[in-house]
């Protein structure tokens, strides 16, 4: 979690599994017997703030769900204790899983399945392979972008905040002569990588009419503007 | 041969909304959409001035554009690799034909052709 400084609630876990591409199925969770009245969580350290290299989370099982666990955990029981664990385990992942279901968005629904789709290959066997490219954060906004498009239509507006949400440090132009051309700068090296996403980009995004040429690493000159006059590094237009 | 469209969650959401979207990756889900991959495959398009000698013909004459001059329209082409078997093939130039005049009613402001490899 960004600006958050410790981990307090269970479906916290899930999230920041999924973030840092850890199984779940790979952490076990226990009854903390001596855990915090004020956190559902008690982790090694209070201001913990991923999961990495834990694979057993003590959570208290009090803290929202005392209903299910008051009988569990008496202290009197002592039978069946890989039963009542193993029990724990499994209840727990889905209640933490029923939590980040609950979470949900409309908007996240929708962004599932346009995944799965272009997954299952709809734009074609190529833009599948790029959309593969991008991963995590750049996907959800990917996906947001998408569903945007389908909602207001195909904008150049819309493409040319993709290409900047991608690539913040890149400049686009629109030409004045050839009102179908666009140009695109990157301070970014040309990467195979780099050159199937912008790909993608522009098909997904952009309107079949528009003409797009990427300078990556150096700009074109403009006259005028003393930065992008250096001899040795001007890019050819 | 059908004109039933495939149901899958983008063809929904684009229904719900529908608006134009006239990217390339739209189009081509657009075209697949048809299921008519067992006659042809979509290969790509082009936006050209040139005067066009396609291979298909419009099968929505019966639809006049009354507000747009066809003749100042730019001209996009689909091209498409036939891949049908014989007993198909007589077909074929009739199935891009209804795809290129499908194409055709959401892209009114290109006079649309379909072209074989």
């Amino acid at each position: 979690m960004r600006g958050q400084i410790c981990m307090i609630y269970l479906w916290e876990i899930l999230l920041e599994a999924e973030k840092s591409g850890i199984d779940t199925n790979k952490i076990t969770f226990v009854h903390g017997p001596l855990s915090s009245p004020y956190m559902e969580l008690s982790l090694e350290y209070l201001n913990q703030e991923n999961i990495s290299g834990f694979n057993k989370v003590e959570v208290n099982t009090y803290y929202r769900f005392y209903k299910i666990f008051k009988e569990l955990f008496q202290p009197e029981l002592t039978d069946y204790e890989q039963l009542r664990s193993s029990l724990t385990n499994l209840i727990l992942h889905m209640l933490m899983e029923n939590d980040v279901r609950r979470g949900m968005t409309k908007e996240a629904y929708y962004k599932k399945l346009l995944a799965a789709d272009i997954k299952a290959g709809c734009y074609g066997k190529d833009a599948e392979e790029r959309y593969l490219l991008f991963k995590g954060e750049e996907r959800e906004w990917l996906l947001s972008g998408l569903l945007k498009c389908y909602k207001s239509g195909s904008s150049l507006t819309l493409f040319v905040d993709m290409i900047h949400n991608m690539l913040n440090d890149s400049v686009t132009y629109h030409s004045q002569d050839l009102p179908d051309e666009l140009l695109i700068y990157t301070g970014q090296r040309k990467n195979k990588n780099l050159e199937m996403k912008i790909r993608f980009l522009t098909d997904v995004f952009l309107d079949i009419r528009y003409h797009v040429e990427i300078f990556y690493e150096y700009h074109f000159g403009i006259i005028g503007l003393e930065d992008t006059m250096i001899i040795d590094e001007i890019a050819m237009y | 041969m059908q004109n039933l469209r495939s149901e899958e969650s983008i063809e929904k959401i684009q229904k719900k909304w529908n608006q134009s979207i006239k990217t390339k990756a739209e189009l081509l889900r657009f075209i697949k959409g048809f299921d008519l991959e067992e006659y042809m495959e979509y290969l790509d398009c082009e936006i050209t001035d040139e005067s066009l000698t396609g291979e298909t013909y419009d099968m929505n004459t019966f639809i006049e554009d009354e507000i747009r001059d066809r003749r100042a329209a730019r001209k996009l082409i689909l091209t498409f690799k036939a891949k049908a078997d014989e007993s198909r093939k007589w077909l074929i130039r009739d199935a891009a034909s209804y795809i290129v005049s499908e194409v055709q009613r959401i892209y009114p402001e290109y006079e649309c052709g379909g072209k074989f490899v």
